[in-house]
């Protein structure tokens, strides 16, 4: 790591003012959905089922392994990722390069995600980029520790979602890895354009 | 700006004010897995049950937190454990309003009704949702069938809840139907008092 | 007195993930997809922001309302488009002489945005590939119809 970019209010508004000379964007349009909330632990089951019904199957069937059953996960949050961002960018500014697009997901998307802003985020300006999130919501009712494995199996929905975010932001990575030795603090590295 | 905040509970709920998360993501979450289970079984059939039976575990972890947060909330007989389920756990739960009705005789021995229907509009599942042609037997809402039952089988009632009506499918309105099977809270001590 | 003649959805490779005209007249679509087609061609490229290694040059791509891209006098029509945060390409074509107001014309496709994205959300939408809806087909003929 060469530099050091944290996330800020600042250098986000700046981006977002970068338009120059265009006339001011006009509000983004109301949601659609309705304004209804649903409690989080129907949230937190969903996603506790989800990963029980697509890890735990057939664990006696050889033909699938646990990356496998991984590569489901994360398809799923692919999807819901890719549509969040959809809707959390609607009358937001295109990112102008990879760092842009990577603050959009830290700040906008990770709010609509998991319910707060990235904690830090580092890159080496080469395609790299370290988002740490502290107090990551989906560990949140995980032990401090807990086995690898729970932890692990919580975060493969938050890794594809992560994929399709930026993948839908134009910026498909070339591999995103997470990393959490105390949970609920995680640290996703993410490679845009640079081999894995 | 976030998605979590306490302040939004419903009005008049019965259970104190918890953390929510927009539905937007739940529902593009549970879409998303329902798409996931499409691929990964070969007949419809198959997925339905798969969603009845994620729905149960759901809802037998539900009832847990349900009755630990619940103020006055009634579940001592079929009558009452359907009334909250509808009027407590879908507002409280899923944020929407549904209504309890269409019940059946009370049978002569006089343990109340043993079927009902829960009536909603709002379903928060469905958002976005449009079936394809050639998915008519999904039953895309079958987890809220599977949580009913789950929830009220982890109180001694052992329910069948089918979708009689789906907006999904073109209906003026959902509805669930619930029918007692066997009640095994007579062992309870509670129930004795009178 | 103007009217949308029809509506495009174009994904970040201007792929045509929907394209519909609005009208009975038999010469119509091909006219609006003749109109659809040089639009194209009048809108910046969206370069792959991954393609270069450095970040991109001093000049942001457009995004949002970009006002009228591409104009025919000879077919009597002007085509309209929004470029999103995800640099696919909302398009409305007009016919008529009358001028539409921008503020009309920007609440149109911030209605057609929110159409768009939640034909997205669809679970049963495949992603990069066209929108076959006809929720999505109703929302953006309603959209079409509040333009005067």
């Amino acid at each position: 790591m060469t530099d050091t970019t944290t996330t800020s209010t600042t250098t986000v508004a700046a981006a977002a003012a970068g338009g120059g000379a265009a006339p001011p964007p006009p509000p983004p349009p109301p949601a659609t959905s309705s304004p209804v909330q649903v409690a989080e632990i129907c949230l937190d089951l969903l996603l506790a089922e989800t990963e029980r019904h697509f890890m735990h199957r057939d664990v006696q069937n050889a033909n699938t392994s646990s990356s496998d059953d991984a590569k489901h996960l994360q398809a799923i949050g692919y999807r819901v990722g890719y549509a969040l961002v959809e809707r959390c960018s609607r009358g937001k500014p295109r990112p102008t390069d990879k760092l842009d697009a990577v603050k959009f997901v830290c700040k906008d998307f990770w709010s609509a995600a998991f319910g707060k802003n990235v904690d830090h985020l580092r890159t080496n300006h080469r395609g790299v980029f370290v988002l740490q999130d502290t107090s990551f919501r989906n560990l949140r009712h995980v032990p401090q520790h807990a086995n690898n494995d729970v932890a692990n199996e919580r975060l493969q929905i938050p890794t594809g979602m992560l994929q399709g975010a930026l993948a839908a932001l134009g910026v498909p990575p070339t591999s995103v890895e997470v990393e959490c030795n105390s949970p609920p603090d995680v640290t996703f590295t993410v490679k845009i354009g640079v081999a894995p | 700006m976030s998605a979590r905040g306490a302040s939004n509970a419903p009005r008049g709920s019965q259970l104190p004010a918890q953390e929510k998360v927009s539905n937007e993501l739940f529902t593009l979450t549970y879409g998303a897995m329902v798409r996931q289970l499409l691929h990964d079984f070969e007949t419809v059939e198959e997925v339905n049950a798969e969603l009845d039976a994620m729905g149960a575990r759901i809802g037998s972890r539900l009832v847990d937190d349900f009755l630990a947060n619940a103020q006055g909330v009634r579940c001592a007989d079929f009558k009452s454990a359907a009334d909250s389920v509808a009027r407590v756990g879908f507002r409280s739960l899923l944020g929407v309003t549904a209504r309890v009705g269409a019940w059946s005789e009370t049978s002569d021995a006089g343990s109340g009704p043993s079927a009902c229907s829960i009536y909603f509009e709002e379903n928060p599942i469905t958002d976005f949702v449009e079936l394809p042609r050639g998915l008519e037997e999904l039953s895309y809402c079958n987890v809220l069938c599977g949580v009913i039952r789950g929830a009220l089988e982890q109180i001694g009632m052992h329910v069948t809840v089918v979708v009689v009506k789906d907006m999904l499918k073109g209906a003026d309105g959902n509805e669930l139907r619930l029918t007692l099977k066997e009640h095994a809270a007579e062992t309870y001590p509670f129930k004795d008092d009178d | 007195m103007a009217s949308v003649a029809g509506a495009a959805v174009l994904g970040p490779d201007a792929s045509p993930w929907f394209l519909q005209a609005f009208t009975s007249n038999e010469d119509e679509p091909l006219r609006f997809q003749r109109a659809v087609h040089c639009a194209l061609d009048a809108v910046p490229p969206v370069q792959a922001l991954s393609s270069t290694a450095q970040p991109s040059s001093s000049t942001p791509p457009p995004t949002g309302y970009l006002g009228v891209i591409f104009a025919s006098a000879e077919d009597a029509c002007a085509v309209y488009g929004y470029v999103t945060a995800t640099s696919v390409t909302l398009m409305l074509a007009l016919e008529g002489d009358d001028d539409v107001r921008d503020a009309d014309m920007r609440a149109a496709f911030d209605r057609f945005h929110a159409a768009y994205s939640d034909a997205v959300a669809n679970p049963f939408h495949t992603l990069g590939q066209p929108i076959s809806s006809t929720k999505f087909v109703q929302r953006v003929k309603s959209v079409c119809r509040g333009v005067r």
